[in-house]
């Protein structure tokens, strides 16, 4: 019998699936806190606000722990999750609409071009909440298939081959999503410059 | 980050931009939620799954006698019901009640798909593109053939055809390097239209 009182910090996924799935609640538990601020970062770029997002994370746990059987162990457990709560906040964002929480004042767009271009961080003044709010309004120009395809890439940092598992496409579709992404993101910084 | 590249062709400059792009992303990642916001969550997530399958436990002693005196209790119950209400125990007329009517049988009029006969349908024409082959008088030609043009072809005489009595099959000579020469049959004149 495996003793309740071990903690789960650092044991591989697979082993907290196999004590969760034995009714160890410690299990889930750091399931949860390994694997929520992705999740959350994913759902936020693909929703645009906290409590949407929070709500597809919720969604998203459920259904995967809830979905096991499907999993299967094909993939890693992160992207098994990443690949739920991503199809969650989609789902979600259809039912409710992309609530748009981007100000028009702020940044400057020239600043925020010459730091996409060089990297110059002397924009390090301006209010980082502001240009978060550009950039959310950056993705809204793309296609859901291409925002989630950029934000897997981004904010979770996923191979193209885990984003292909996480989409259920080929890496030549996620590189072509990659593509016109860029392009469409490009295309926004340089007319926010012009005007 | 270590991405596969399957494009020979692939401009690494566009990578360096997608890189960028995806830096300055992750580098302005929205804030997390507070404490109690993931609190809150993760309750919510509790519920809804559980804290995993439970654990097997051995059936006390105390729930095993309250179950047998509740089953006791509801037997018992029954009993009582059943003088007091005779239906309960099916001694009561039954009521009549209504019976959905059968449906009829289909008829010829219902038949809703009619097929026709092979000796019904006249093949007019056929496009070559939407083929995978022709049957011409002898085994299928598979796969794409290509039609000589005009000037592959010189006509140098005519004679009957060895087939179909009625026909005349051209001499024909083809230039070096033409494709398959398909023969056709002319229209008969003579033949009674059906």
């Amino acid at each position: 019998m495996t003793p309740a009182a071990v903690t789960p910090a650092g044991h591989p996924d697979e082993e907290l699936l196999a004590r969760y799935t034995d009714g160890q609640p410690a299990a889930l538990e750091e399931l949860f806190r390994r694997y929520r601020v992705p999740a959350y970062r994913v759902a936020f770029r693909l929703l645009g606000n906290e409590a949407d997002a929070l709500d597809a994370v919720q969604d998203g746990f459920v259904k995967a722990l809830t979905h096991l059987a499907g999993f299967q162990g094909r993939s890693s457990f992160k992207t098994w999750l990443l690949r739920v709560v991503s199809n969650a906040a989609l789902d979600l964002g259809r039912q409710r609409g992309r609530r748009e929480t981007v100000s028009l004042d702020g940044l400057a767009p020239e600043a925020m071009h010459a730091e996409l271009l060089t990297g110059d961080r002397s924009t390090a003044g301006l209010e980082r909440a502001d240009l978060r709010r550009q950039l959310d309004e950056a993705l809204a120009t793309l296609s859901d298939v291409q925002r989630q395809t950029f934000v897997l890439y981004a904010d979770a940092e996923l191979t193209y081959r885990e984003i292909a598992e996480v989409t259920s496409t080929s890496i030549g579709t996620v590189m072509s999503r990659l593509f016109y992404a860029r392009q469409k993101l490009r295309a926004y910084f340089s007319e926010r410059t012009v005007s | 980050m270590n991405h596969s590249r399957h494009d020979p062709e692939h401009d690494p400059r566009e990578d360096a931009e997608l890189q960028a792009l995806a830096r300055l992303f992750r580098d302005h990642s929205p804030s997390d939620p507070p404490a109690d916001a993931w609190q809150r969550t993760f309750a919510r997530i509790e519920a809804a799954v559980g804290k995993g399958v439970p654990p097997r436990r051995s059936w006390p002693t105390y729930l095993l006698v309250g179950l047998a005196a509740a089953a006791a209790a509801l037997v018992a119950g029954v009993m009582v019901a059943q003088e007091r209400w005779p239906i309960l125990a099916g001694t009561a007329e039954p009521k009549v009640v209504a019976v959905a009517p059968k449906p009829k049988e289909p008829t010829e009029d219902d038949e809703p798909f009619p097929v026709a006969l092979a000796s019904e349908v006249h093949i007019l024409s056929v496009n070559p593109n939407e083929a995978d082959r022709l049957v011409m008088q002898g085994p299928p030609v598979l796969g794409a053939f290509e039609f000589a043009f005009a000037e592959d072809i010189e006509i140098v005489g005519v004679e009957p055809s060895p087939e179909q009595k009625k026909c005349r099959k051209p001499i024909v000579q083809v230039s070096k390097g033409a494709p398959m020469v398909i023969v056709v049959p002319a229209d008969d004149e003579d033949d009674e239209q059906p």
